[in-house]
């Protein structure tokens, strides 16, 4: 079975499935081809999260799970990834766990980092290609877009990895498959029902949020009577203000 | 109480945002009245010890255990927890590499810690960092901190000042033993293929990025300025879903988050996904025919014109003055 993530929703801002969770649900329905049997989609939040859910059932997931629990409300990634990591115990045979790379908090795969050591298994970030996978042998080769190339790496199942964009194009949801999501049910999961244990609580605290500043300066455009003229000026420009340098 | 900036090097050569970690960590203990110390593994011979004291650590410690000689992460996870539990520091500071970033994520887990991510800007109130981070593609800024317990951060790369060398400063390198267990090896890297390009666009202090506009000869016009100035090739992402290049080079919400001296957006019209990428950037150029694009709002600069006219000018402009 593999559980890829949905969406975790934080607060009150208009959901929107998390481009990056779409990438995650396809490779995981990809994987299907390739020996795996299940494919779950786990995500959390409140009821808000179902249309991520739903979503990725009309994609073509087999089961949706949904952790509700109002202890949850305003998790850091420490709460966040013990809660996902309790459902996912809960979850017989899981072989891969894929994240999508960022939630809309940028919290850049660390996420799935957290939940692959509350778990005891192996991380892979950045993957931009599963070359290999074998449930049996329980093994996965995959590259990872990283600084300045790509890392061809290998570790042994069950692990977390977590995906960029271009590893795949997601599919849009068919008709089909859209109505038999509207009938499917979600399970919902209490933090009881996942063993929640009471002792982890969010250590990261928000204080605020604000709109960032807007950049100080108007725009100057360069103005000159050619195109060589402009150009010049902005090269002189930026070799004054230190920009570029000789 | 101390404040630690986590260093990646490779055999001595230190991660450009490692030095940024450094300065953080100095600015947080000026401000306490912390020690600040720089963390290092690896082999004691390559390691610029004295250029940490220099750059403002108070003390540089130092782990050359064998089996710390490659960074395997399992290991590494391990090293830092087991320092981290016998000398509690109070701040731990790390760049916002990938390496790094996954680093800090497990050591926070085996640590029961706070981390926080992406930083672009903090105060320190009362002896508690105050974080700034960008959420929703950078549309706002959530000011979060970590009130009780030892407080993990790591900074988004290229947007705090390195800082400079003082080489009266004076300080004290330690080597310290940490008890490991041989790995297991089970995640193991097969190979690396590097990109190919001098300057990855994650290290680039200077970024010439296309968009939509500019197609295959756009893209080369834009290579041969990116050259001329010793920079890195960049795009939006509809050149990328094109295939004109690969993923490597998309900077956006779902490619790149860059943070360099000077980003040249050329061809780009400014839609909020790609601004996430890149609104950090210290001075911004936009190039775009459509005075009115959006793009020219987050702009210092700006050319209003045709970019297969500017973009050679500019080239040329630059391989005169440059020279």
């Amino acid at each position: 079975m593999i559980q890829p993530d949905g969406h975790v929703s934080w607060g009150n801002g208009r959901l929107v499935i998390n481009p990056w969770d779409e990438y995650a649900v396809e490779e995981a329905l990809r994987l299907k081809e390739r020996g795996a049997e299940d494919v779950t989609v786990l995500g959390m939040g409140t009821q808000d999260t179902e249309v991520a859910l739903k979503h990725a059932l009309a994609m073509g997931v087999d089961d949706a799970v949904l952790v509700s629990d109002h202890a949850l409300r305003d998790a850091d990634t420490l709460l966040v990834s013990h809660a996902l990591a309790q459902a996912i115990k809960k979850m017989d045979d899981t072989g891969l766990v894929i994240f999508g790379r960022l939630d809309t908090h940028g919290a850049a795969s660390q996420t799935g980092v957290q939940v692959a050591r509350h778990l005891g298994w192996h991380s892979l970030t950045f993957v931009s290609k599963i070359v290999a996978i074998d449930f049996l042998k329980k093994t996965i080769g995959v590259e990872r877009s990283i600084e300045g190339g790509i890392q061809t790496t290998s570790a042994r199942l069950p692990a977390v990895i977590s995906v960029v964009k271009s590893i795949n194009d997601p599919r849009y949801p068919s008709y089909v498959g859209m109505r038999k999501a509207a009938r499917k049910e979600i399970s919902v999961w209490s933090g009881r029902d996942i063993d929640l244990d009471p002792v982890v609580t969010s250590k990261v605290e928000w204080v605020e949020i604000t709109t960032p500043p807007t950049r100080e300066n108007e725009v100057f455009i360069i103005e000159g009577d050619s195109a060589k003229e402009k150009a010049c000026k902005l090269i002189d420009i930026l070799l004054e203000e230190k920009v570029i340098t000789r | 109480m101390s404040v630690w900036a986590w260093i990646e090097h490779r055999d001595g050569d230190v991660a450009p945002s490692s030095w940024e970690a450094l300065a953080i960590g100095r600015q947080i203990a000026d401000e306490t009245g912390d020690d600040l110390a720089a963390i290092l593994f690896g082999d004691r011979t390559k390691i610029p010890a004295g250029e940490f004291i220099g750059r403002g650590a108070d003390q540089v410690i130092i782990s050359d255990e064998k089996l710390l000689a490659s960074p395997d992460p399992d290991l590494y996870r391990d090293a830092l927890v087991y320092l981290v539990k016998e000398r509690q520091p109070a701040v731990i500071v790390a760049g916002q590499t990938i390496f790094s970033s996954d680093l800090m994520a497990a050591c926070a887990v085996d640590l029961k810690a706070g981390l926080i991510s992406d930083v672009t800007a903090f105060e320190v109130v009362n002896d508690t960092i105050e974080a700034i981070i960008p959420i929703y593609s950078g549309n706002l800024l959530a000011r979060v901190r970590i009130p009780e317990g030892i407080q993990m951060l790591t900074a988004r790369a290229g947007v705090f000042h390195p800082g400079v060398s003082d080489e009266h400063r004076s300080g004290e390198i330690e080597y310290a033993n940490i008890p490991l267990r041989e790995g297991q090896n089970a995640v193991r890297i097969e190979h690396f293929e590097p990109s190919g390009d001098n300057v990855s666009l994650a290290e680039a202090e200077i970024i010439v990025a296309g968009g939509s506009a500019c197609g295959v000869e756009g893209f080369r016009l834009i290579s041969e300025l990116a050259n001329a100035l010793g920079g890195a090739v960049g795009a939006s992402r509809p050149p990328v879903d094109l295939g004109l290049l690969s993923y490597e080079h998309q900077v956006g919400q779902t490619g790149r988050v860059v943070s360099p001296e000077l980003y040249f957006a050329i061809g780009i019209s400014g839609a909020m996904w790609h601004l996430a990428g890149m609104r950090t950037s210290k001075v911004i150029v936009a190039i775009n025919s459509d005075r009115q694009a959006h793009i020219f709002s987050m702009a210092d600069f700006g050319i209003v014109g045709d970019l297969f006219e500017f973009v050679p000018a500019l080239t040329e402009a630059v391989r005169e003055k440059l020279g």
